[in-house]
């Protein structure tokens, strides 16, 4: 059956053409939705297939590639050149990213199928969602890392094109330089801050192939395990690879696209924007986890990224009023929880992580999603309040997707966050303190996703009756809510700490990193026990306080922010990052392009015939004119200059 | 020596342009008035000739008693001056059409240009390089003035012929002080000599007995040279005239005639602090010459680069390498800022062609064989998707440089949604993403780079390529999100719609596939 | 002083004498026409560096080509031909250094040439203008052959340029 690997990323890519070619003409939305979904469907029942057989065989097998076709050859054919297959390596990590992967995506499918419906784009839309479970697949099925990039650019790019899909509507982005921009410049804005992202993943490829001589996984990471801990190329491979992945998966610094991400349609924010692009910087993370094990260095900044993301986000999380910014900056702090465990070298509970969040967040995104519909695309949760009694099973399922995000004792999100937790504690490289900033969070990620429930939810109604008549969403909207809610219910089940199998299942992937890193099986159950009750604990009083706080008392959370006008500030302007990179990068490249290094040099020309104004330049006298007295000459000064340096630099070398 | 018939074969798809060039001159003269007749005459000689260098691929052998080398590389270049050639042809047919201008002299001038372009590519001598340059020089003069009514054509065509000539200057002064110290202009005889004199440069004595004259004897090319008396100063300066002292002036001077002739090429294929004339040379030409001088020009200036770098001096010269890596990383550097701020899409496009000559530069540079790879794949994805580019900026264009802003581009998704994805597609290969060609043109250089322990200047490229995908991407976000009339009047001349789908073809297809 | 040194020095006074009066003659006709003996001392300078195809070349090309084309455009730029042109210093300062560079280096060079060893050099006078015609055609076929399609470019080009605008 691993055979038919390949088949995994063909259909999407079917699907893409199908919708991209024929689309614009059918008119038939139900038959582009169902091939739209369809494809994915049919990927992952046939990756389901695979999982099923792979359980059936001893652990060794597991781990398989198959190759399509040779990819990429320099045609010198000299003995260093280089050389790259479209090849699919299927193990249990990967099969377990493409089961999430088509699974969430499948049913986002089928949930836009009613969410988009109407819309005239809609074609468009089934096209670029298949295009980017295509490249998705690529990116996570990749054995090596010429293809990961592939995926990895290509997931940028149809995140790219969502974001900006409704390109005529305008949107905030928040804060206090706030007004309105369009969307596709949020698109834009996640690409650029995406190239950043890229460049690193660039470098550290590029130094792989270097210092290992191929970019398969397999010969690069068996390479890898002869090598000592802390070799200086690998902590520089290393860091610049995470630099990639705080680029994709908005860890800090780079983590202001994915706000301003939230501009597209629902859904991709709940696919793409939560469940499955972002995390690749983990599965990037946790694929190399064996070079990271040799940069011990590395691993530290990435524990520190992580713990810090996943505080700074849950701060600005707590005091953001736009129902899908909440979401956003919660996505990046339990990114950045997925990133500390990384970097504690807990990657089966990253994974874990991942796995979880990718069920709970894109139940919560999708909720939102039917609520924005009801509300006729109101956003603001200050303006909802009471519509539990309108959209029944949207709201159970939403509370059910919030108390698994919440970590509310025995959900899907629970166990995996403790686990992270718990690691981040007791773990080789962890700390009592990394654990602290996490438990702070967790706390503040309680807080925050009951106010938005109870905000959303509860309470009274402040919007306006005459005009809005709320209603649920029809059955291709709610079927996958209640899908994902069970999953998120019942989803943490498969990672219980000793009982379950996830961690051994993914063990073979992780092993040699694990056995660089020397790290022994903790011992002390009671010790774990005693920890989950206290991130259960925290979870619950977190809770509890955002229930009774905007339930019972709303005044009080007005008066803490004018007691705290200044923290209030600074969250609500989301730390000034935004701000900041304006000032000091955005602002002087243009300024400096445009007035340095234009102008100065082209400044004679600018006004010419070149921008159409021809009066300029009317008679080819005056063009002879010109180029005497001005612009020629000092061109061919330049040249001159240039021809000075070229001598004095062969003379002086 | 001299001339075998086997010279022709091994050059047939050099005398197919001569002929088919002749033969155009003769058609019009005969009939004049018919362009159409030239147009598709041209074509067929474009089309024969890179069918003949694709046949031509295998067989390495020297030609002209060692003057040219053909063999996979040339034809290789060969081809992608074909296809540049024929692409031109296609897109300016409708756009000379439009602008009354429809005339055989345009497809005389590029089959004689691609004719020099060839030459350059297939040299072995600095003397072919040096007519090559000019055969093509003295045809792209004209062709940036073939709008004769136009004033910015004149301008253009002007300040292009000035500063070209200046700049020939430089390179034929080099190619003396190249052919003085070496006693040569072949590439082989020189090749074989350059070790010799940069190893000695540093050494205060001896160069002279290194022996000069007497290994070019040995080497058995130009003896009737020394004879025939021309270069008799030299010779017996070499020979006689330098005392000990001033020996290590051999080396030096040849380094001084490399260093020139490097100026000559960086001015050819525009890269920084030789790029001045380009802005204003592309923007003022009429589109399809601008395409065909932003591909295969500079193309070709790479082929004769590649020659020299290669064929000539090897991987010898550190001083060399590192020059080219300034330049190349101050082409880098200033092609891309300066691209930000411009609002015409064909002054964009010449500052994009400037980085992108970086990139290249980059890859000689780092002087392995990754890099000279490198460049030949990255010469061929950047003819495609830049002519692909000026193709469309040559639909959209109107009369006296109006539509030329990239404002203007506003809306053109939705009025044609397929010019626009074209576009889009070129504009996303240009920035270097994956899977398109341009990514990897720029990942192979890049490559060499950090093989040739430049890992800096790798940097410097990628980063400067994170720039480029802000002014690449500006365009794409106009065309798709903003409103606006961008308007193409009357019919799009269907042979401008093959090259542009030829083009984006190629791009895809030497992306996925390369 | 034999025949030989006087007629170097004859040659060397016209070359001199007619670039000074180019430099400094205020009427053009003058000064193009001076520039002819300039030309013309300079092809007698050749001779006496045994290059007599350089010579004749610099017969054929600059005195029967250039030197007319010039006054060819001279006289046709009307109203110039009788008038003084102003010839007043631009960018002083920028020439002196040049000069006086190139003057550096000339007599740089001037002194440390070793004169004595130039009787070394041969004397023989053996004509050359044959065996580059013959090389041309062998060795140089290709280099001869494209210079030749490079002036039909050139032909095409300023035919082109030059033609009057046929409909409009």
């Amino acid at each position: 059956m691993i055979t038919f690997a390949p088949l995994l990323v063909l259909f999407p890519l079917l699907g893409f053409l199908f919708n991209g070619v024929f689309g614009w003409k059918i008119k038939n939305e139900k038959l582009l939705g169902i091939v739209g979904s369809g494809s994915v469907g049919l990927s992952f029942i046939l990756a389901s297939v695979i999982f099923v057989q792979m359980l059936g065989v001893e652990e060794s097998a597991r781990k398989q590639s198959v190759e399509v076709f040779t990819w990429v050859s320099t045609f010198t054919g000299s003995s260093s050149s280089f050389s790259a297959s479209v090849a699919y390596q299927i193990d249990q990590l990967s099969i377990l990213m493409a089961l999430i992967v088509t699974g969430v995506g499948f049913l986002i499918h089928v949930y836009s199928i009613g969410y988009m419906r109407g819309d005239p784009g809609f074609w468009r839309f089934f096209a670029y969602l298949n295009l980017f479970i295509f490249a998705m697949l690529n990116l996570v099925l990749a054995d090596n890392f010429l293809l990961m990039f592939l995926g990895w650019e290509g997931v940028g790019l149809c995140s790219y094109l969502l974001i900006g899909f409704w390109y005529d509507r305008k949107f905030d982005i928040g804060g206090e330089e706030a007004g309105s921009t369009y969307t596709g410049h949020a698109g834009m804005k996640a690409f650029i801050v995406n190239r950043i992202g890229d460049f690193g993943f660039l470098m550290g490829m590029l130094l792989i192939f270097v210092t290992f001589g191929s970019l398969r996984y397999d010969s690069v990471f068996s390479n890898a395990t002869i090598m000592s801990v802390g070799t200086p190329v690998l902590t520089w491979i290393t860091l610049f690879l995470f630099v990639g992945a705080t680029g994709k998966s908005a860890q800090i610094p780079l983590h202001v696209w994915l706000p301003d991400a939230m501009a597209g349609p629902t859904p991709v924010s709940a696919l793409i924007h939560a469940a499955t692009m972002v995390t690749a910087g983990v599965y990037m993370v946790a694929r190399c986890s064996i070079l990271f094990a040799l940069a011990p260095t590395s691993m530290l900044v990435v524990a520190i990224i992580g713990a810090l993301t996943a505080f700074c986000a849950a701060t600005i999380g707590l005091v953001q009023n736009d129902i899908k910014k909440v979401l956003a900056y919660s996505t990046v702090s339990q990114l950045g929880y997925m990133f500390l465990a990384m970097g504690v070298a807990a990657f089966s509970a990253g994974i874990f992580h991942l796995m979880t969040h990718a069920f709970f967040k894109a139940l919560l995104f999708l909720g939102s999603g039917a609520v924005i519909h009801a509300m006729h695309e109101e956003q603001d949760i200050q303006k909802m309040g009471g519509l539990k009694k309108y959209l029944p099973i949207t709201h159970k399922t939403f509370v059910a997707g919030a108390l698994a995000l919440a970590g509310f004792p025995l959900l899907s999100g629970f166990f995996s966050k403790d686990e992270i937790l718990w690691n981040a504690f007791i773990g080789e490289h962890g700390s009592p303190l990394l654990w602290l900033i996490g438990a702070t969070a967790a706390a503040f990620t309680a807080f925050y996703s009951f106010r938005l429930v109870t905000l959303t939810f509860d309470g009274k109604e402040r919007f306006d009756h005459h005009h809005l008549h709320p209603h649920e969403a029809p059955a291709t909207m709610y079927v996958p809510l209640v899908i994902l809610a069970v999953l998120s219910v019942v989803g943490g089940l498969v990672g219980i700490p000793h009982v379950s199998q996830l961690e051994h299942w993914l063990d073979p992937v992780f092993d040699p990193a694990k056995i660089k890193l020397m790290q022994t099986e903790h011992e002390g159950f009671g010790l774990e026990l005693l920890f989950m009750v206290v991130s259960g604990t925290i979870a619950l009083a977190g809770i509890w306080a955002a229930r009774k706080v905007y339930l019972e008392r709303p005044e009080v959370a007005e008066q803490y922010a004018s007691r705290f006008k200044k923290l209030y500030r600074l969250l609500w302007n989301k730390y000034f990052v935004d701000e900041g990179y304006n000032a000091v990068a955005v602002r002087p490249i243009v300024k400096g392009s445009d007035f340095l290094l234009w102008k100065g040099f082209d400044v004679a020309v600018i006004d010419g015939a070149l921008d159409g104004s021809a009066a300029f330049v009317n008679k080819i006298a005056s063009v002879l004119r010109k180029i005497q007295t001005g612009v020629a000459q000092s061109y061919a000064t330049a040249i001159v200059g240039g021809i000075l340096f070229v001598l004095t630099w062969i003379v002086l070398r | 020596m001299g001339f075998q018939i086997s010279d022709i074969a091994n050059n047939a798809p050099l005398f197919t342009l001569v002929a088919t060039g002749l033969v155009v001159i003769l058609l019009e003269s005969a009939k004049s008035g018919k362009p159409n007749v030239s147009f598709i005459v041209s074509l067929a000689g474009f089309i024969l000739s890179g069918l003949l260098a694709v046949g031509g691929l295998k067989t390495e052998d020297v030609s002209f008693g060692g003057m040219l080398m053909n063999g996979s590389y040339s034809n290789f270049f060969a081809i992608v001056f074909c296809l540049t050639g024929s692409l031109t042809i296609l897109i300016s047919k409708s756009y000379l059409e439009r602008f009354g201008q429809f005339r055989s002299e345009f497809y005389i001038l590029v089959l004689f240009a691609a004719m020099g372009m060839v030459l350059m590519a297939s040299a072995n001598d600095l003397i072919i390089i040096f007519l090559g340059i000019e055969l093509m020089s003295v045809s792209l003069y004209v062709l940036a003035g073939f709008f004769r009514t136009q004033d910015r054509s004149n301008e253009s065509a002007l300040k292009y012929f000035l500063l070209g000539a200046f700049a020939t200057g430089f390179l034929l002064y080099g190619i003396a002080l190249v052919y003085g110290s070496a006693g040569s202009t072949n590439f082989s005889v020189i090749h074989n000599q350059a070790p010799a004199l940069m190893k000695n440069q540093p050494l205060p004595d001896s160069v002279v007995q290194a022996g000069l004259p007497d290994s070019v004897v040995q080497a058995g090319l130009p003896d009737s040279v020394v004879q025939a008396g021309l270069p008799d100063s030299v010779v017996q300066a070499g020979d006689s005239g330098l005392p000990a002292g001033q020996a290590g002036l051999a080396g030096t001077i040849f380094l001084l005639g490399l260093g020139l002739v490097i100026v000559g090429l960086a001015f050819k294929v525009a890269a920084a602090p030789f790029h001045m004339w380009a802005p204003d040379v592309y923007d003022g030409a009429p589109t399809p010459a601008t395409g065909f001088m932003a591909t295969a020009a500079k193309a070709a200036a790479f082929g004769a680069f590649v020659s020299i770098a290669f064929k000539m001096i090897g991987s010898t010269s550190g001083t060399i390498s590192n020059l080219l890596a300034v330049i190349a990383a101050a082409s880098m550097i200033l092609g891309n800022v300066i691209a930000i701020s411009q609002s015409n899409i064909k002054r964009m496009l010449a500052y994009s062609s400037i980085a992108h000559a970086g990139y290249m530069l980059s890859g000689i540079a780092a002087a392995n064989v990754e890099g000279q790879a490198g460049v030949m794949y990255y010469v061929a994805a950047y003819a495609c998707m830049t002519l692909g580019a000026f193709a469309i900026v040559s639909i959209l264009e109107r009369d006296d440089a109006a539509n030329l802003s990239i404002d203007g581009y506003a809306g053109l998704s939705a009025k044609h949604p397929v010019i626009a994805a074209a576009l889009a597609l070129f504009m996303f290969s240009l920035a270097g993403i994956p899977p398109l060609a341009g990514f990897f043109g720029k990942y192979y250089v890049f490559l060499a780079a950090v093989k040739a322990d430049m890992t800096w200047l790798a940097i410097v490229g990628v980063l400067t390529s994170l720039i480029s995908a802000y002014y690449y991407l500006r365009v794409v976000v106009v065309m798709y999100f903003k409103e606006g009339e961008a308007a193409v009047e009357g019919r799009i001349g269907m042979s401008t719609v093959v090259a542009i789908a030829v083009c984006a073809y190629l791009v895809v297809q030497l992306g996925v596939y390369p | 002083m034999d025949l030989f040194t006087i007629l170097f020095y004859v040659f060397a006074l016209i070359t001199l004498g007619a670039a000074c009066v180019v430099v400094f003659s205020r009427h053009i006709v003058r000064a193009a026409f001076a520039l002819l003996f300039a030309f013309f001392g300079v092809a007698g300078l050749y001779v006496f560096l045994l290059a007599d195809f350089i010579a004749v070349t610099q017969l054929m090309v600059y005195i029967g080509g250039i030197l007319v084309l010039i006054i060819f455009g001279v006289m046709l730029t009307q109203k110039q031909i009788n008038v003084d042109i102003k010839t007043s210093p631009v960018q002083t300062w920028p020439a002196v250094l040049i000069v006086a560079a190139l003057a550096g280096v000339l007599i740089g060079m001037f002194w440390s040439t070793d004169w004595a060893r130039m009787g070394e050099i041969s004397t023989a006078t053996t004509a050359t203008t044959p065996k580059l015609g013959e090389m041309l055609l062998t060795t140089y076929v290709l280099p001869f052959e494209v210079a030749s399609v490079i002036l039909l470019v050139a032909l095409v080009g300023s035919a082109m340029i030059a033609r009057r605008e046929r409909n409009t």
